[in-house]
């Protein structure tokens, strides 16, 4: 087993360096890739913390929409949601996948779900 | 950066020799400067003089053997017919197919002066305070050249991959690439069903639409909206609702999300300014457009993402595409809401776990 720090301690670590002393000091043309390499590191940050009971979440509301355990539960929605002609279930699946997205946001970009307009 | 070649071949010397053919006299070119150096397509700004008159112009260069949707000279012909309708374009002096001397097919402009960039502009409309301006221009500029005839143009720019309406053919080919996604996605399925059962009517006839209209694609000054940009992807069997719901979209704004329109202002004066052109705004087709781009987003960045995977653009860029889905995903959702119930009205009130 490893020792410390956890992924999460060095991503964070990672995404420090690339965004304070990397991207200040490279060229214009690479300042859009690091930028989006220290971007990258700092989800990767999130996902090691949140990550796992991010899945379980999602894996608990899936199941309990499609009503069976299945390997990919997103696999049987998205099948279901393309082969069934079921307005009610769409509607029920709408509520779930709101849930189900606002965790995934909170990995890949924090505080993108607060904006509820179109 | 600044510089006069591209790999091995003089620029000065080629844009000076094309320039010399097409204004029939002597042309000095100087003070070149490549605004973007990516892939696809080279941007150089230079100083052109002749007749004891210097000018600023944009040279736009397709290294050879890039795809391209549209040849330089359809791109050049929709642009010169859109400015004749009174869109606000670039000026172009002349384009070629055949251009050798600088390395690729080729396209001269005006250089107009301005932001591009869309946060600056954004900065920029916040100081001058002339967003609904902005806004009320672009929905004018899509009405001139939704006016267009395309039948009466005699370009030759690319039409629909599947004939039929432009609804039909864009929701075919989501379904497919909903379909063909590496990783099954609901909310994208959702999304589809959502497109299916909310199928407008087919447009009344073949629009010219532009297809990328939308801040980052616009020069803005003080005076507002001065030009329309990157017309590469102009198609003449589209419809108008496509391109006017397209800068609608929340990833146009720029994080002023409260201001629909690019993040200038709200739809109002935008589609003031289109009928006041002449335009006619189709609510449920426009709402149709914004759930069709918004999934066509999301489908980009899930084909980004895979281009990375299999090695064909090994770009950090191309890689972060796929974990930006779930924005897409999340405004999808709040496009595609389902109608109130007594008890449901806001996502806030959705399901958690344990629910």
């Amino acid at each position: 087993m490893q020792f410390l720090p956890a992924p999460a301690d060095l991503l964070a670590a990672i995404a420090t360096l690339l965004g304070e002393k990397v991207l200040p000091a490279v060229p214009p043309e690479l300042a859009h890739q690091v930028r989006v390499a220290a971007h990258l590191a700092a989800l990767l940050e999130r996902e090691a913390r949140l990550g796992p009971n991010v899945a379980v979440r999602e894996r608990t509301l899936l199941a309990a929409l499609i009503g069976v355990d299945a390997d990919d539960p997103g696999a049987v929605l998205a099948d279901r949601l393309r082969s069934e002609d079921d307005p009610d279930f769409e509607r029920r699946a709408w509520d779930v996948l709101v849930a189900v997205t606002r965790e995934d946001l909170s990995i890949s970009k924090p505080g993108h779900a607060a904006y509820e307009g179109t | 950066m600044s510089t006069a070649k591209v790999g091995e071949i003089d620029l000065a010397t080629g844009l000076a020799a094309y320039l010399g053919e097409a204004w029939e006299t002597h042309v000095a070119v100087f003070d070149l400067s490549m605004t973007t150096a990516g892939a696809r397509r080279h941007n150089i700004v230079f100083a052109a003089a002749a007749d004891g008159e210097v000018r600023r112009l944009v040279a736009t260069i397709v290294p050879d053997g890039e795809t391209m949707l549209n040849s330089i000279e359809a791109e050049a012909g929709v642009r010169a017919v859109a400015e004749a309708a009174g869109v606000a374009v670039p000026h172009v002096h002349l384009s070629r197919e055949d251009g050798a001397l600088v390395g690729g097919p080729l396209m001269i402009s005006d250089f107009v002066a301005g932001e591009t960039v869309p946060r600056r502009v954004l900065r920029l409309v916040a100081e001058r305070g002339n967003g609904e301006l902005v806004a009320h221009q672009l929905g004018a500029s899509l009405a001139l050249l939704h006016g267009i005839d395309p039948a009466a143009t005699g370009l030759s720019l690319r039409t629909l991959e599947v004939p039929g309406p432009a609804t039909e053919a864009a929701l075919a080919s989501l379904a497919a690439a909903v379909d063909e996604l590496a990783l099954a996605r609901p909310v994208l399925a959702l999304g589809l069903r959502w497109l299916e059962r909310h199928l407008p009517p087919a447009p009344s006839g073949p629009t010219i639409v532009h297809t990328d209209v939308r801040n980052g694609n616009l020069i803005v000054g003080d005076d507002g909206l001065r030009a329309v940009l990157d017309w590469e992807g102009a198609l003449a069997s589209g419809d108008p609702m496509q391109d006017v719901a397209w800068p609608a979209l929340r990833m146009w704004r720029f994080r002023e999300d409260g201001k629909e329109i690019g993040g200038f202002a709200g739809r109002a004066p935008y589609v003031a300014g289109y009928e006041a052109a002449g335009g006619t705004f189709d609510e449920e087709r426009f709402e149709w457009w914004k759930v069709e781009g918004t999934l066509r987003w999301a489908v980009g960045l899930a084909t980004q993402a895979m281009a990375f995977l299999d090695g064909r653009v090994p770009s950090i860029v191309m890689a972060a595409s796929g974990r930006r889905i779930s924005e897409l995903e999340w405004d999808l959702l709040m496009l595609i809401r389902p109608a109130p119930t007594a008890s449901k009205t806001s996502p806030s009130d959705s399901v958690a776990p344990g629910d």
